[in-house]
């Protein structure tokens, strides 16, 4: 049984992490397998990123989360954009 | 020069190149497609990703390096003379050189095992075989315990392919996963029509004109199959230098902490390299993708000059069991590795040391996080399912941090200890915990 409450509340936090975040990868997971490149809808090189340990900085990345979630090893993940300097890749929080 | 295009070669070249910016490299590979993500192969199998895609670098991307590529088979080595001879019987003279050849997949030793049919999944052109050969749908019978095997396993299911999968043991990857992990895997594999069979060998590979036809079982059962996949371990391609006569080989090329084998200016790394670890006294051989990188990286930067220490990282792999992101950190398992030839890949000798810890563990709905508790610190970690833990487990384990704050609550039984880590790691962040140990 879907609790509504709670799968609503998931949709919302995953619709603000997407707008107010950017796709972050932890290069020490990355083979370089380019399935995230892959299934980029429009066609930003996201191996290229990961390997560098380089956030997803182009500013039109849809941040559809395609990427994040095809990843087979965990690699990319959504952290809330830095606005002051949005080239840092942001601290990763628990 | 460097021999292998592989994770650790390429690296080489890179780091090579980022110190001398005009120094000739020459890359030579059996190899002739280059580089390409050999994990990534799992992906191509499944349908995840085209061939295409497996190739990260572009031409632009080795012109900028500025390295000669030549698809050559080295077959022999001359260190004294610093010459190398190709296939061709060409001669080469290096000034440095790197040994990048990797590992091959071991093959198994049974009747039958050279029938069309029979498949490995070491390269591109095993992969497009096995995908060639799952287009009529036969059915295949997968062998082996480690991570490459149940890539085998999903790609074929993937693909349609009824797959019927041999264990030794009781269960899956037994020195390294525990029983409930291993049910885990094993229960996704049968949910997707996977016919596992337990404590079974294969005895045979019975044929017809030259092609598999099926297997007979070593308790002497009769499987029909077209397809037959073999991942029971890896053998480093160390020939070249144990042919050489004056490297010194054991399972692997011996290298001391800079990556030189015994001859001057002879470096190797990667699957082939079995690495010196000053900390521990023993040479071992890792066969995941980010060591290998790591050690062309400083093999190059020592080839170009500099003098740089390896130094071994904690053991850390992620990979995907069944449809599971599995991270492995540190000391995991029970020791040995009887269910595999010597080492697998995408396979670490340090999981297997025997760990002097007790485990704590908390199972979710499919998530489940494992944790080797020492003394003083945790020494290891297995986190299945969702990976938000794994990297905070990942710092704790690496840089030993002193966990006796809550080292007796995770012991107790039943602890929560994922809430516990992630208060621990918050704690941690803030400045509130002794660091290290």
């Amino acid at each position: 049984m879907i609790n509504i409450r709670r799968f609503l509340h998931g949709e919302v936090a995953r619709h603000i992490a997407r707008a107010e975040g950017c796709v972050v990868p932890e290069a020490s997971r990355c083979v370089q397998c380019g399935i995230c490149s892959f299934s980029c809808p429009i066609g930003i090189d996201v191996r290229r990123h990961a390997l560098k340990g380089e956030s997803i900085s182009e500013s039109y990345c849809l941040t559809c989360g395609e990427c994040v979630a095809r990843c087979p090893r965990g690699t990319l993940s959504f952290e809330r954009t830095n606005l002051f300097n949005p080239l840092l890749v942001p601290e990763n929080e628990v | 020069m460097i021999i292998g295009s592989g994770a650790a070669g390429i690296a080489a070249v890179e780091s090579i190149r980022s110190q001398d910016e005009l120094g000739e490299i020459v890359l030579l590979s059996e190899e002739r497609y280059g580089y390409y993500s050999r994990p990534g192969l799992a992906y191509y199998l499944t349908g995840e990703l085209n061939e295409q895609q497996l190739f990260p670098y572009n031409e632009r991307d080795f012109q900028n390096l500025k390295v000669q590529i030549y698809n050559a088979k080295v077959v022999r080595l001359r260190p004294a003379e610093h010459l190398i001879e190709l296939h061709n019987g060409q001669q080469l003279r290096f000034d440095r050189l790197l040994i990048a050849t990797g590992a091959s997949a071991a093959q198994i030793d049974v009747p039958g095992a050279d029938l069309q049919g029979v498949m490995k999944l070491d390269n591109l052109d095993d992969a497009r075989r096995i995908l060639s050969l799952t287009r009529g749908r036969p059915k295949a019978v997968v062998v082996g315990g480690g991570i490459t095997a149940l890539e085998l396993v999903e790609g074929l299911v993937a693909r349609g392919v009824k797959t019927h999968y041999f264990l030794r043991r009781e269960r899956y990857w037994h020195n390294i996963l525990d029983e409930t992990e291993a049910q885990i895997i094993e229960q996704r594999l049968m949910d997707h029509g996977v016919q596992i069979h337990y404590h079974n060998e294969l005895a045979e590979v019975l044929g017809k004109k030259g092609m598999v036809r099926g297997v007979r079982t070593k308790n002497g059962s009769v499987i029909d199959c077209r397809l037959i996949g073999i991942a029971i371990g890896i053998k480093p391609r160390k020939e070249l230098a144990q042919d050489s006569g004056s490297l010194e080989v054991d399972r692997g090329i011996l290298v001391d902490e800079f990556l030189q084998t015994s001859a001057r200016d002879i470096f190797a790394a990667g699957d082939v390299a079995q690495v010196y670890d000053p900390f521990t006294g023993k040479s071992i051989l890792d066969s995941l993708w980010k060591p290998a990188r790591d050690q062309g990286t400083i093999a190059g930067l020592n080839m170009a000059g500099g003098h740089h220490v390896y130094s071994k990282p904690v053991a850390f792999n992620v990979t995907r069991l069944a449809g599971l992101t599995t991270t492995i950190i540190g000391t995991v398992g029970r020791g040995g590795v009887d269910d595999l030839v010597g080492i697998a890949r995408g396979d670490s000798e340090t999981w297997r040391q025997l760990p002097d810890a007790i485990a704590a563990q908390e199972d979710f709905e499919i998530n489940r996080l494992r944790l080797m508790v020492g003394e003083q610190r945790i020494l290891g970690a297995i986190v299945m399912g969702d990976q938000t833990l794994s990297r905070p487990v990942h710092t704790l384990v690496e840089q030993q941090v002193d966990i006796t704050p809550i080292r007796e609550k995770l012991l107790q039984q039943d602890a929560p200890i994922a809430n516990l880590i992630a208060e621990f790691w918050r704690q941690l962040k803030m400045g509130h915990v002794p660091q290290y140990a």
